[in-house]
């Protein structure tokens, strides 16, 4: 199926899709990703009519399909959408941004969180 | 004819079977949490090749308090954090991309350690509500792994 030398190309090919697919590099590897947040409703806060909109962001980077890096953790996506507020988010939306570029050469993957913030 | 189909199947099934080895080598980092329902997937170190120990405990569901439940009259504490990790090592046998590996794992990243770490930092803590729970993925050279779960949250202590 592969000329003669090809086979190790192949492997490295494979490699380098799954490294692309997991945001992971071969090298070196210092991400953090969201796992799970139980966020509140409405209901379960002390909301009211003027509290405000927030979004955070937290991303983790890798380049060269070599080396992964970053903090896209919910704990740092909260931390960016809260500021200097001191607060409980609710009426939460989670979504991941994936931005590749060149083949995925560098890519860069976030934990983007929004919502509402009532006083704790 | 016959052989060359053989051949060609055969280097197909190496083909994929290098694609899924790769994918196993490295870390799973989905965001694969836990919910309201009742599926739960576990975050293991992940570990390959030819297995020679493997010791550890991983996170798998943690069904937090929101604010309303928390208990009324309770003194807040503020944000805590608590880490728990587990490590691998998988170490090649040979120096060529497919090559085989013996590999061990072992450590605690469950949720109870992560918890029990905040209980000992802050003995006071009766409770966590708010809760944040993340994974730490770290990997050199695909050789040492570690796999950390980080749980940050609000807690309260009794009046």
């Amino acid at each position: 199926m592969y000329p003669t030398g090809m086979k190790p190309i192949v492997s490295l090919i494979a490699l380098l899709t799954a490294a692309s697919l997991t945001s992971c590099g071969l090298l070196y590897t210092d991400i953090k990703v969201p796992r799970g947040y139980r966020t509140a409703s409405p209901s379960e806060v002390k909301s009211a009519p003027d509290d405000p909109t927030v979004t955070g962001k937290a991303c983790n980077r890798s380049a060269l399909f070599l080396f992964a890096w970053g903090d896209g953790s919910y704990a740092a996506a909260l931390k960016d959408a809260l500021g200097s507020r001191d607060g409980i988010l609710y009426d939460a939306r989670a979504d991941v941004t994936v931005d590749a570029y060149l083949l995925g050469i560098y890519a860069k993957w976030c934990t983007v969180l929004s919502g509402r913030v009532a006083k704790p | 004819m016959v052989h060359g189909v053989e051949r060609k199947g055969r280097q197909t099934m190496t083909a994929a079977l290098a694609l899924l080895l790769a994918l196993a080598a490295v870390p799973g980092v989905w965001a694969r949490g836990e919910n309201d329902g009742d599926e739960a997937s576990p975050a293991m170190i992940p570990s390959g090749g030819i297995m020679l120990f493997y010791q550890s405990k991983g996170p798998l569901s943690f069904v937090t308090m929101t604010p309303k439940d928390r208990p009324s009259g309770v003194r807040e504490l503020g944000t805590v954090k608590g880490v728990s990790c587990q490590h691998g090592l998988s170490i090649p046998l040979a120096a060529e991309l497919r090559a085989t590996s013996v590999s061990g794992g072992y450590g605690n990243g469950s949720f109870a350690k992560a918890v029990g770490q905040i209980k000992k930092d802050r003995p006071e803590t009766a409770g966590l509500y708010d809760v944040r729970t993340d994974l730490r993925v770290f990997s050199l050279l695909g050789i040492y792994r570690k796999l950390c779960t980080e749980v940050t949250a609000r807690a309260f202590a009794a009046s």
